[in-house]
């Protein structure tokens, strides 16, 4: 890279250094605890992946030029400023070995939101060039088409196509005025359109209107993930324009975890004013269906299963208590792992990792904490609600050689609807 | 002899059907649409399926094989990826949940969930050419249903 990037980089550091950030670096007593509390740390056993050293580049930034300590120290030569071979170093630490789960931040003594820090410091990081190439090449795509994996309008036609002709439930394109706009995740559409079958059946059975918007039904923001903030507040102002002009009242972000604290609590602040929609994770509607009797299930699994949260629904969102209760309506079997909700152990592909394929390795190693969750447990199912999540679940279990089914809670909770004519009924 | 003509037929017929059967009709269903692959590991596994001798432990070798094909084929999270090119992936859930012992979390008949991945699959390879061609995959189900149904009826008469 050139040294005007490395500078570019720099600058972009020093001006993610705000108020709370630096409170942060003033705060830490070196405890250790956010090492402990992070999967990528506990299952290399690898200092350089203690949560706080992966934002170092961006501590020495601060020290240097914003304490008064730090410009003694660099006008004496005794610190060094961040060059070309920090940001070589560090890529690794801040793409293939942070999962932005969010864990640390939440074991902090002192409170620091060391996962928010390291989601700042990839905004330098990108500009500088040393992002992965796999999220480069996705966030591209993102902005080019509308989709990271390239997923075009035709795509989700021929499925909503296909679940017309299947089950006789229609997915409405581009509706005026319906209660929900859905998005969904290229995931989804690619892996397990049985979400989208899902959701048709609940919203018919529900009772409530609900579109799809042609221009903006992609859920993912690649901005959030590779940390350029332009990026990102274009994807958020696309759903934002959609929602806006189709006048619908809620917007469901779908099984995406990431994708949910883009648009629900990065959004607003990306584009600088509140919405005048709500924004709700799937789970929340479904949780609020249930409260208000909606749901209508019948039968009951009766294998033994557990949940595991989606980070950022979770530690982010607080949503906690409705994937627990929704399961309680189809299933006798719920057990909980050791470490769940807010405290529950990262898949190990969030926050980018998963789509940067030179993390694969990194990612395997990480997934031994889930891992030794699952083995405790001897479940014969796994439900999640994120399908980055459940991919990297089946990896994850398929490299261990553990036979675990892994399930999307909306889809589990639409195989049990009551059936009635009309819902879903065949063709 | 019966005949099944339309979905609703097939799907109650479908929960008709014991286990076994079941998984061997998915398995009539996935090689239905084996075109659409060239993965010769869902072949063999569906092989394992149909032999009525297969023993518990080929059965679980079967679907493990199933199941790392499907892992292989699907798209991998941000990657550049084409509908058109996903067929391979639904035949090898299909093939996954046709070698496993029953659909855990799921109340629908296995078999139905499989045809329904192979409707995928024809989904995939049609969107662009002949989106009705997935008509096609439909009847083909119904017919091998009947015949599988028919040919088991015979049997237990003999």
């Amino acid at each position: 890279m050139s040294s005007a990037s490395i500078e570019k980089g720099i600058r972009m550091i020093r001006e993610e250094i705000d108020a709370p950030v630096a409170s942060f670096f003033t705060s830490c007593v070196h405890c250790g605890m956010c090492a402990d509390a992070c999967h990528f740390y506990v299952q290399t056993g690898d200092p350089r992946y203690t949560p706080i050293n992966k934002v170092e580049p961006m501590r020495r930034i601060w020290e240097q030029e914003y304490t008064l300590w730090g410009r003694i120290k660099a006008t004496l030569g005794l610190s060094r400023k961040v060059n070309a071979q920090d940001f070589e170093a560090w890529e690794e630490l801040v793409y293939d070995g942070c999962s932005l789960c969010g864990r640390c931040s939440l074991v902090c003594p002192v409170g620091n939101d060391i996962s928010d820090m390291i989601r700042k410091i990839r905004e330098g990081f990108a500009v500088a060039g040393h992002a992965p190439k796999d999220l480069v090449g996705a966030t591209r795509r993102a902005v080019e088409i509308g989709s990271p994996m390239g997923v075009r309008l035709p795509a989700l036609e021929a499925q909503i196509r296909h679940l017309k002709h299947d089950t006789g439930l229609d997915a409405p394109l581009d509706q005026a005025g319906a209660d929900y706009m859905v998005l969904l995740s290229s995931m989804e559409i690619m892996n397990f359109p049985e979400y989208l079958e899902a959701i048709a059946r609940i919203m018919q059975q529900a009772g409530r209107t609900w579109t799809i918007s042609s221009r903006a039904f992609e859920a993912t923001n690649s901005g959030v993930q590779i940390g350029v903030s332009d990026i990102a507040t274009e994807l958020v102002q696309r759903v934002v324009d959609a929602a806006e002009e189709l006048g619908v009242r809620t917007v469901i972000s779908p099984e995406c975890g990431h994708a949910y604290t883009a648009i629900r609590f990065e959004g607003p602040n990306l584009i600088g004013r509140p919405y005048n929609f709500r924004v709700q994770h799937i789970l929340e509607v479904l949780e609020e269906f249930r409260q208000q009797g909606l749901l209508k299930t019948e039968g009951k699994e009766t294998e033994r299963m557990t949940f595991h949260d989606p980070c950022q629904l979770v530690r982010k969102g607080g949503v906690i208590q409705a994937p627990r209760n929704l399961l309680g309506m189809v299933s006798n079997g719920f057990v909980e792992m050791r470490d769940h909700a807010e405290m529950n152990w990262c898949c190990g592909g969030g926050g980018g990792v998963s789509a940067n394929e030179r993390a694969d390795e990194l990612k395997s190693k990480a997934f031994h904490q889930k891992k030794s969750q699952l083995d405790e447990l001897g479940v014969e199912i796994l439900v999640t609600a994120c399908a980055n999540c459940r991919i990297t679940l089946e990896e994850g279990l398929e490299q261990n050689d553990m036979d675990i089914p892994v399930v999307g809670l909306t889809e589990m909770l639409a195989e049990h609807l009551v059936e009635e004519p009309g819902n879903g009924g065949d063709t | 002899m019966i005949t099944i003509e339309n979905d609703d037929a097939l799907r109650a017929a479908l929960t008709q059907l014991d286990a076994a059967d079941q998984r061997r009709l998915a398995a009539l269903f996935v090689e239905d649409v084996l075109e659409y692959t060239d993965d010769t590991r869902i072949r063999h596994a569906l092989s394992v399926v149909m032999r009525p001798n297969a023993s518990e432990e080929e059965l679980k070798a079967a679907h493990r094989t199933a199941r790392a094909a499907a892992l292989e084929a699907h798209a991998r999270c941000g990657a550049d990826c084409d509908w058109s090119d996903q067929s391979p992936y639904f035949v090898a859930r299909a093939a996954e949940a046709a070698t496993g012992k029953n659909a855990k979390g799921k109340r629908s008949a296995l078999a139905w969930l499989v045809a329904m991945q192979c409707r995928m699959a024809t989904c995939c390879e049609a969107s662009e050419t002949d989106p009705e061609s997935e008509d096609n995959t439909c009847s083909a189900q119904r017919r091998i249903a009947a015949e599988f149904i028919n040919s088991r009826k015979d049997n237990s008469n003999e």
